[in-house]
């Protein structure tokens, strides 16, 4: 090491950095601002666009999850009322008006017995016949057809 | 304009809402309209089933004791008569009947509704044993308005059960009109209220003329689906082994089709016959049939004869202005029978004591030659 004082070493000693120049300071700022808007913009795009992600994926589990009504059936199909069927209708005594009808044209006592019968049917047995029209037997005299 | 960075997604989450919202349903559940038919169906089902004797307890209302058997049938028809009441409180009362099925039409209410009706005059006589008068006028109440609402559609039959139910409940208020003094007026009110129910002249021309349409339909649909199935329609509406040879012998589809819309017309005649006075329909209608079975010798399969069902309406209504009558007789005394006078005479009814109690009112109509009456006060033994 050499220890006799060089001056080129007292020189560069004395050396201090120079202050920036205040356009230098000016443009160091602006570029620092502006890099911080650009950074607190692409922070709340970020988040919006993480709150619409979550949204989205939220709405999607709901609808995939959700209860999802019955689908509507549409009209019943389409049964045409049947050409009558005679074998049914002539051999049942159904609650018809054509097997009413009937029993009425041959009197209103027997229509009632056929009521009667009607309104036993499902009980373990048979009913008597009723006379709530009229029960004294003469009123079976009365034509029941034209 | 200009968007910032942020818009789309904005746009992604309104997209998101918009799509996941739902708008409400617009009417979740509306309470349907009234309709006692449904209440009525409601007791048929809730209606006690009955073994032989309970059968013959409510086939033999006026008469059955009142022992222990028929208190608890009675009280084991609680829930079918809280149905029943529940109905004869509403107006409007719909069977929802099939009329697009023609004859073939069923109508399984008109023997529920005549069960259930003699099940609350059953009951009715238990709650007057029991010293109710008002809960057995709620069941006469009901049975009268039952049979309004039974006989609300323009169906003989069903007009036919009407009158039926409605002589049922005529006869409990009769049986035991000085029990139910105080109860009169709202018992009356029940036999007049509306709506009114169907007439014979409106079966004629709704059910009977609808009968007409639907039997040659039924002719030609039968015939275009297989030629030559006519004749088995035909026969199901007119298999009767009496009938006549112009009906039994049809040999064509035209045939069979001219007798049955020939009936048409027939419908509006025997409509107007239905609205005529007693006495002149009495005078004409003799002539009348005669010559309708020889027009129409389709008319007796078809059409109901109006000389079946017109005296059991005279009938009904005699006797309504019966119980009218011995209303006033028991709020008044015997001067105030001129109150009400018989709809089918010059003058009051007739009133005459009877044994143990009571007395019967007798009409001036005469049902097989007799008249017909209203025993008053003196429930059956």
């Amino acid at each position: 090491m050499n220890s006799s004082p060089d001056p080129l070493e007292d020189e560069l000693a004395t050396f201090r950095p120079a202050d920036p120049s205040p356009e230098f300071r000016r443009d160091v700022a602006d570029r620092l601002k502006a890099d911080e808007a650009s950074l607190r913009r692409r922070r709340a795009v970020v988040a919006i666009g993480g709150i619409a992600a979550a949204a989205l994926a939220a709405a999607l589990v709901a609808r995939i999850s959700a209860p999802r009504p019955a689908p509507d059936p549409g009209p019943p199909p389409f049964v045409a009322v049947g050409p009558t069927s005679p074998d049914a209708t002539l051999k049942d005594d159904s609650p018809s008006v054509l097997v009413y009808g009937r029993a009425l044209a041959d009197s209103p006592e027997v229509l009632q017995a056929l009521l009667d019968r009607h309104a036993s049917r499902g009980a373990a047995f048979g009913s008597p016949p009723l006379r709530a029209f009229n029960p004294r037997p003469e009123f079976r005299e009365i034509p029941g057809g034209l | 304009m200009r968007y910032g960075r942020s818009t789309p997604a904005a746009l992604v989450l309104a997209a998101a809402l918009a799509w996941t919202w739902t708008p409400p349903p617009a009417a979740a559940w509306e309470e349907p309209a009234p309709n006692a038919a449904l209440k009525y169906w409601q007791a048929f089902a809730l209606a006690p089933g009955l073994n032989e004797a309970q059968e013959a307890l409510v086939t033999e209302w006026e008469k059955s004791p009142l022992d222990a058997p028929t208190l608890a049938l009675a009280a084991s028809a609680e829930n079918a008569r809280r149905q029943l009441l529940r109905g004869a409180k509403i107006r409007a009362c719909d069977w929802e009947n099939d009329y697009e099925d023609g004859l073939n039409m069923l109508l399984p209410h008109l023997a529920k509704g005549l069960s259930l009706a003699r099940l609350a005059a059953l009951h009715g006589r238990v709650e007057l044993s029991q010293g109710r008068p008002e809960a057995a006028a709620d069941d006469v109440v009901a049975i009268l308005t039952l049979a309004r609402h039974v006989g609300v559609d323009p169906i003989a039959v069903s007009i036919m059960v009407r009158h039926a139910i409605e002589s049922t409940g005529v006869d409990l208020a009769a049986a035991h009109l000085p029990e139910l003094r105080e109860q009169a007026p709202r018992i009356l009110a029940a036999l007049d209220a509306p709506p009114p129910g169907a007439t014979f002249h409106d079966a004629y021309l709704a059910m009977e003329r609808r009968s007409i349409r639907w039997l040659a339909a039924q002719l030609r649909e039968a015939e275009a689906r297989e030629p030559g199935s006519w004749r088995k329609v035909w026969k199901q509406a007119t298999g009767r082994p009496d009938g006549p040879a112009a009906v039994e012998r049809v040999e064509s589809l035209e045939a069979a089709l001219k007798l049955t819309e020939d009936l048409a017309p027939l419908c509006d005649e025997l409509a107007a016959m239905a609205e005529l006075p007693p006495k002149e329909f009495d005078a004409r209608y003799p002539a009348f049939r005669q010559q309708a079975k020889k027009d129409y010798p389709l008319a007796g399969y078809i059409l109901s004869g109006p000389d079946a069902v017109l005296p059991v309406e005279r009938r009904s209504r005699a006797r309504a202005a019966m119980l009218k009558a011995a209303v006033a007789v028991v709020a008044g005394g015997p001067a105030r029978l001129a109150d009400v006078p018989d709809p089918f005479g010059d003058g009051p009814f007739e009133s005459v004591p009877v044994d143990g109690g009571g007395f019967e009112l007798r009409s001036k109509l005469l049902d097989r030659g007799k008249p017909v009456s209203l025993t008053v006060g003196r429930p059956p033994r």
